[in-house]
């Protein structure tokens, strides 16, 4: 849950981050997010005029969102500290999703994971710097080149791309407050995980129907960041709806469903069994050994 | 995706200015209201290892003094930045020279007219938005300093665009004062063809001042105009990538080796 807290804390700092520039797409991207609070009823409007700091998106509402901006990695950073207390409090999962029994299922995290993870670090900085250095505008939206101006509202206001499947959720529903709360309740729903998945299976290698319909979740979430990016007509908005409709089902009808019905697969004795094939013995030194280098 | 993106949303916007001339009564011409795609030019600055072709920038920049800075300002470059295209000191101070700069208050409080200095910002046509839209029928010329990135399709597009003028189709509808140009979006544009003929321009080194060589000349100055950094961006690009290749190599080796008595 902490987990959630840390995804919707970088959600916001990417979102005050975008509205810096101060360009077009800046200015109407926080017009359009700010008056979401608008839906709530009673104090939506005060909220909304709290938040900006006026009667429209204006200067100080650039100049907190600019504080904003610089406060919450701090928060995050605060929330990854207990996010790995939190981790030292259950012991981290593994894809079989079984419990270790004894030394022969585990293996330090240092070197083995440090060793592992700078491999995929580094394949992830070479993505990086092909967008940085070859395609540095290929994410981002012409229309923020341009000033923002108050008078001038651009033809079709797009969010950024990692928000584009919210944004298909909250066009989807033809009521404003009813698309907040789905756009919310979609990060939300994430909170009651653990109450909605029933299973007594960890790892979905074992549940082949839930896995199918992970995947599937997983096609919906895709189909909705392809209908966030078009303009909010037919056949979009069906498609979006159709996707919204199995995003939530499958976390509120699927899940609670195949925890209680689903029969998985047997489950391997122990984690060293599958992975090192027939148990294996304790790794030569794999727990003295980090030791021995420090 | 991007282009993706930019197909979708050219398709949206023409898709309502489509129904707007259903709206207005319009209805047999609209087929031929839809944007075309700006076609894929090739210009010196593509690719991973592309430079600005200084010559063609300094004619572009030639262009731009003599055509396009009539109307359309380009407010975030300086005179200065000039010596990047490969012009003299001397050059840039002269280029400066040619234009008055309003500067002051002076000890008198007045506001007084001077020549340009390198220091300077690139003049704009006119003193404030009104007086711009107020010479031009009531379209605003856009700042060209970022224009390459404020547009989709960047180059390709803006050169498609000073190329795209031509008479409307038979049965095309125009608005008073507007030209037909089939790369912009309504195909009714409120610039005038600003290239439009062979000699428009003389370029000192000799070149044929053909519409197509004048276009792609421009483009190519308001390409660096946007994105100055792009040179150094590139190369520094391609150090990098080929850095962490090894570096990824060394790691993979290192991750192999330390996993190798486990498994």
């Amino acid at each position: 849950m902490l987990g959630v807290v840390i995804f919707l804390l970088m959600m916001a700092t990417a979102f005050l981050g975008y509205v810096l520039p101060w360009g077009q797409m800046s200015f109407w991207g926080a017009t359009v997010i700010t008056n979401l609070f608008s839906a709530i009823p009673l104090v939506g409007e005060s909220i909304v005029t709290w938040l900006w700091g006026g009667f429209s998106v204006d200067n100080p509402t650039l100049n907190r969102f600019y504080s904003l901006h610089y406060l919450l990695p701090f928060v995050t950073f605060g929330v990854v500290f207990l996010h790995i207390a939190a981790l030292h409090v259950t012991g981290s999962n593994n894809p079989l999703g079984i419990d270790p029994k004894g030394p022969q299922d585990t293996l330090p995290f240092h070197p083995y994971y440090t060793a592992k993870d700078s491999v995929g670090l580094i394949v992830y900085f070479i993505v990086f710097a092909a967008l940085v250095f070859f395609a540095p505008n290929i994410l981002g939206h012409p229309d923020n080149y341009t000033p923002a101006n108050p008078l001038v509202t651009p033809p079709h206001i797009v969010p950024e791309w990692y928000f584009l499947p919210f944004y298909a959720i909250l066009r989807a529903v033809p009521d404003k407050l009813g698309g907040v709360i789905l756009m919310g309740g979609s990060i939300m729903i994430l909170f009651v995980l653990p109450w909605l998945d029933t299973s007594p299976i960890r790892s979905m290698r074992f549940r082949p129907l839930a896995r199918a319909a992970l995947l599937l979740w997983l096609v919906s979430f895709f189909v909705l960041m392809y209908c966030g990016a078009k303009p909010p007509e037919e056949p979009w908005v069906l498609i979006a709806r159709i996707a919204t409709l199995y995003y939530f089902a499958y976390f509120l009808v699927i899940l609670p469903a195949l925890g209680a019905k689903e029969r998985g697969l047997p489950l391997p004795a122990s984690i060293s069994m599958p992975v090192l094939r027939g148990g294996g013995p304790l790794p030569a030194g794999a727990m003295a050994k980090p030791m021995e280098k420090a | 995706m991007a282009v993706l993106r930019s197909r979708l949303r050219r398709a949206f916007g023409v898709a309502l200015f489509a129904g707007g001339l259903v709206l207005a009564g319009g209805g047999p011409a609209l087929a031929a209201g839809e944007a075309l795609p700006p076609p894929d030019t090739k210009f010196s600055f593509d690719g991973l290892f592309g430079t600005f072709d200084r010559a063609s920038a300094q004619r572009g920049f030639q262009v731009y003094k003599e055509v396009c800075s009539n109307c359309h300002s380009m407010r975030l470059l300086s005179y200065r930045n000039l010596r990047e295209l490969g012009l003299s000191d001397a050059e840039v101070r002269a280029i400066a020279a040619t234009v008055e700069v309003s500067d002051g208050p002076n000890d008198d409080g007045q506001m007084f007219e001077r020549p340009g200095r390198p220091s300077d910002r690139f003049r704009s046509p006119f003193t404030n938005e009104k007086a711009a839209r107020a010479a031009n029928q009531g379209a605003l010329p856009p700042d060209l300093s970022v224009i390459t990135k404020a547009r989709e399709g960047g180059a390709d597009y803006i050169h498609a665009l000073l190329t795209g003028y031509s008479d409307p189709p038979e049965g095309f509808q125009m608005m008073d004062g507007l030209n037909y140009n089939k790369y912009f979006a309504g195909r009714q544009i409120a610039m005038a063809a600003p290239l439009a003929g062979e000699g428009q321009v003389e370029f000192k080194d000799g070149t044929t001042a053909t519409v197509e060589q004048m276009s792609r000349d421009v483009t190519t100055f308001l390409a660096w105009a946007a994105e100055p950094e792009l040179e150094s961006r590139k190369q520094m690009g391609v150090r990098i990538i080929l850095f962490l290749t090894v570096l990824g190599g060394l790691t993979y080796a290192v991750k192999r080796k330390i996993w190798s008595d486990v498994h």
